[in-house]
């Protein structure tokens, strides 16, 4: 068998075949769909099932490929906080703008480069600073920002976004000592499972129609191994399939939950399987152990969760942690800044006015119920953070909606 | 942040690897173990997350077989039957696609049944219940209730059900001479309750001895509508000018056994 498909295509070729271009299993899948959520829809007689896809990925999947039109219009497919730049506080854009204006080199992957702080005030942005002639170079990833550094031997910053999936590569860039003492770390790194959590409390607390299902996502799960979202139909009982990015994936996710929501036996099942195993990617795990460790982080629009951010630890905290290194006080939350009377900066609301970014992102509105999409804030323009990067949900509608009906009909009664 | 894309391995270096997109080729670093120059794996962010291999990506398909299996299943097929002809299903369609695989080898995923949820807490019918409002007096710096008002509001639900049949402290102190400390106590707390949250203290007895009364609570968050702590005390009838424990008055023994409930 495996020689069979060594032989027949290319295996890039052959994935593209099964799970992009492969119409019968769409159109199967699709009629599948439509049976169980009627079939459900019909027993709880419920306006809406609403079923999160976390990852930007998915929302993009989702949206170019017009899934929502495949869909049942009932079916209320949502965006998650799957999005590491829609989510760095305006602080640390603050200060990547504040170092390099100071003449600091500053590196960044592209799509944090148009991100804005939530401050008015010239310039706002990494890019605004570069126009203005600031020190700031677009990299692909760590390891090119690490040999550039190496080769310029100036002191520099990499800005230091991403979730699990990103973090082994700093991991192995650091432990491996290819990252010179002139380069500096921005730490901004975000943990999933928490913010999962999170976005599930808030919509218990706020009494909003209630996700049914979420599709877990691909790469992440990768990393971390899909039983670490065991959580999801233990506590909250949410049948959970963590999916790849082809659209046959996100469908037979879709499926998949939906199944389970009609059997009513919510589980954790891989759909992604030809990448995601249970226990994830050891070795990078313990890259991510070796370098750093869980802290309470800000998430932007959010504010603190729990042990939901990795920071350097040891050594590589004092050798390469950019917020010590230039003694700017770290981003902490209101109540240890007063028992503990450390230096810190409490987080504020830190949304541009009107920008309803922190609610895009837990999924309790839509992109298009924004008042800022697509008038002040577009991909040309963006001003909330979630116009800024391709995986952002509201740079997703902006850019393909076209291409399907985003406004489903079934709207949750969501505020 | 999950872009992915899809690359082949064309050498390897140490912890760097040389990857090739289809054209474009690209320095990148290894974050995962059993790679050899060929394979294909998928690239995030300059670093190596995974292997794609053929047998995984035959699974990853097989997966279409098990929905389609619970489907016809569903329509009234029996089990082997439904197996097979979505076995068939799938192999057809692969096979249109260029594939001449089988994915009858691969065996369907099991569901495996979540835990069960815990055995709810039981509460009497005929159990003392008084309402309260969680002031801010009771919380603590999290604004959530400090477990030692737990006990307090069990104590204030029992003070009140001693009351309610004629047993008020006062009176037991002034008329029997008598008053009944806790003595024993033990707790489990299953949640929180947080400011403004109104509660529910269910009371009952449990043993009434000679000289002492065990009292059950059970605690409710009727905001959250869970049950939230489960403690029982042990009060025994003490002389309040020798201290020192005394039979409990029959007429008291007598009352209690409206809220008499033995369980467990």
């Amino acid at each position: 068998m495996v020689r069979y498909l060594k032989s027949q295509l290319d295996d890039r070729e052959l994935i593209r075949q099964v799970f992009r271009q492969n119409l019968p299993l769409a159109s199967k899948l699709r009629d599948t769909i439509w049976k169980y959520a009627s079939a459900i829809r019909e027993r709880e007689k419920c306006d809406a099932i609403k079923i999160m896809n976390f990852c930007g990925t998915h929302e993009w999947t989702t949206t170019y490929y017009g899934l929502r039109d495949l869909l049942p219009p009932f079916l209320d497919m949502v965006a998650g906080p799957g999005c590491p730049v829609c989510v760095v506080p305006s602080y640390y854009v603050d200060v990547a703008v504040k170092l390099a204006r100071e003449g600091i080199r500053i590196y960044t992957y592209g799509d944090s480069l148009r991100l804005r702080s939530a401050k008015a005030g010239c310039p706002a942005s990494l890019q605004e600073v570069k126009v203005d002639g600031g020190d700031v170079k677009v990299v692909y990833s760590f390891l090119d920002a690490a040999r550039d550094s190496r080769e310029q031997g100036k002191e520099s910053v990499f800005f230091g976004i991403g979730f699990e999936t990103t973090a082994p590569s700093y991991a192995l860039t650091l432990t491996r000592g290819m990252v010179s003492e002139d380069l500096k770390f921005l730490n901004v790194m975000r943990l999933t499972p928490p913010s999962m959590k999170y976005t599930v409390k808030i919509h218990q607390e706020r009494g909003l129609l209630p996700i049914r299902g979420v599709i877990a996502p691909g790469h992440v799960s990768t990393i971390i191994g899909a039983a670490e979202w065991e959580f999801l139909p233990r506590v909250h009982g949410l049948p959970t399939v963590v999916a790849g990015f082809e659209p046959i994936d996100v469908l037979m996710a879709v499926a998949q939950i939906l199944l389970m929501i009609k059997e009513n036996r919510p589980a954790v099942k891989i759909e992604y399987k030809r990448l995601v195993k249970w226990g994830g990617n050891e070795y990078a795990k313990k890259l991510i152990d070796e370098v750093f460790e869980r802290a309470y982080a800000a998430w932007r629009g959010l504010g603190f969760i729990p042990r939901s951010g990795l920071k350097l630890k040891g050594e590589f905290f004092e050798k390469h942690d950019a917020l010590k290194h230039f003694d700017v006080p770290d981003l902490t939350p209101k109540e240890f800044i007063y028992t503990h009377a450390h230096h810190g900066v409490p987080w504020e609301h830190d949304l541009p006015p009107r920008c309803r970014c922190g609610e895009v992102i837990v999924g309790i509105a839509k992109p298009a119920d924004c008042p800022l999409f697509m008038k002040g804030c577009s991909p040309l323009n963006p001003w909330g953070p979630c116009m800024v990067s391709s995986e952002g949900a509201c740079a997703i509608w902006a850019r393909y909606s076209e291409m399907s009906s985003v406004k489903s009909e079934a709207r949750s009664g969501d505020g | 942040m999950c872009w992915g894309v899809p690359a082949k391995i064309l050498s390897l270096d140490g912890p760097t690897a040389l990857v090739d997109f289809g054209g474009v080729k690209k320095e990148v670093v290894v974050a995962a173990s059993g790679i050899s120059s060929g394979d294909l794996v998928m690239i995030h962010a300059g670093m190596i997350i995974g292997k794609l291999s053929p047998e995984d990506f035959m699974e990853n398909v097989a997966l279409y077989r098990d929905i389609r299996t619970q489907e016809l299943l569903d329509a009234g097929l029996d089990e082997k039957a439904a197996k097979e002809k979505a076995t068939d299903e799938t192999d057809k369609l692969l096979n249109s696609l260029g594939v001449r695989g089988s994915i009858a080898s691969i065996e369907p995923e099991v569901a495996e049944p979540m835990a069960v949820a815990e055995k709810e807490i039981f509460i009497p019918s005929n159990a003392f219940k008084r309402s309260y409002k969680v002031s801010l007096s009771d919380t603590d710096y999290l604004q959530v209730m400090h477990y030692t008002n737990y006990f307090r509001f069990c104590e204030r639900a029992q003070q009140e059900l001693l009351e309610g049949l004629g047993f008020s402290y006062a009176a037991l102190i002034h008329k029997f001479g008598l008053f009944v400390p806790t003595v024993e106590t033990s707790g489990r707390i299953l949640g929180p309750v947080r400011l403004d949250n109104m509660i529910e203290v269910a009371v009952w007895v449990e043993e009434v001895g000679r000289k002492h009364i065990k009292f059950r609570n059970v605690i409710k968050n009727l905001t959250s509508g869970k049950v939230v702590a489960e403690c029982s005390t042990v009060s025994v009838c003490t002389d309040t000018t020798l201290m020192e424990s005394m039979p409990l008055p029959a007429e008291l023994a007598e009352k209690l056994k409206r809220y008499m409930v033995e369980t467990d």
